[in-house]
């Protein structure tokens, strides 16, 4: 398995490996902040049910 | 300059690549772990695998997470 390392350089793994990562990590938290439940920032926007069109009591 | 002696790949010594496979290894268990806190973390916080109605919290935490783990059962 190390002989990985002498196939590919370790920097170049490191530093992919780094902003894939960090990429991923990026797209992962907005896709949560995105949504009602998971928006640790704000809590859910629209409320339960509120948002829902056509809702009594609107 | 770095004159490449031949030979495909990075041009590292076997100790080289061996020293840095067993720091890459521990860096990647100690990444993973934290992950798996995290994701406890959270889970205890918001689960987030709803049951076939969603999240609704109608019948409660209790029964959305058990319809949850039928999921994974």
């Amino acid at each position: 398995m190390w002989k990985l390392w002498q196939l590919f350089d370790p920097r170049q793994v490191l530093v992919a490996l780094f902003t894939f990562l960090f990429g991923l990590a990026l797209v992962i938290h907005f896709v949560l902040l995105s949504t009602d439940r998971f928006n640790w920032l704000e809590g859910p926007r629209g409320g339960k049910t509120a948002q829902r069109a056509g809702l009594p009591g609107q | 300059m770095a004159d490449d002696k031949g030979g495909y790949g990075s041009g590292l010594t076997d100790a080289e690549a061996k020293e840095f496979h067993g720091i890459f290894i521990m860096s990647f268990l100690i990444f993973t772990g934290i992950a798996v806190v995290a994701h406890i973390l959270v889970w205890m916080w918001r689960p987030w695998l709803p049951s076939v109605n969603g999240y609704s919290m109608v019948e409660g935490a209790a029964t959305a997470v058990q319809s949850a783990l039928t999921l994974l059962a």
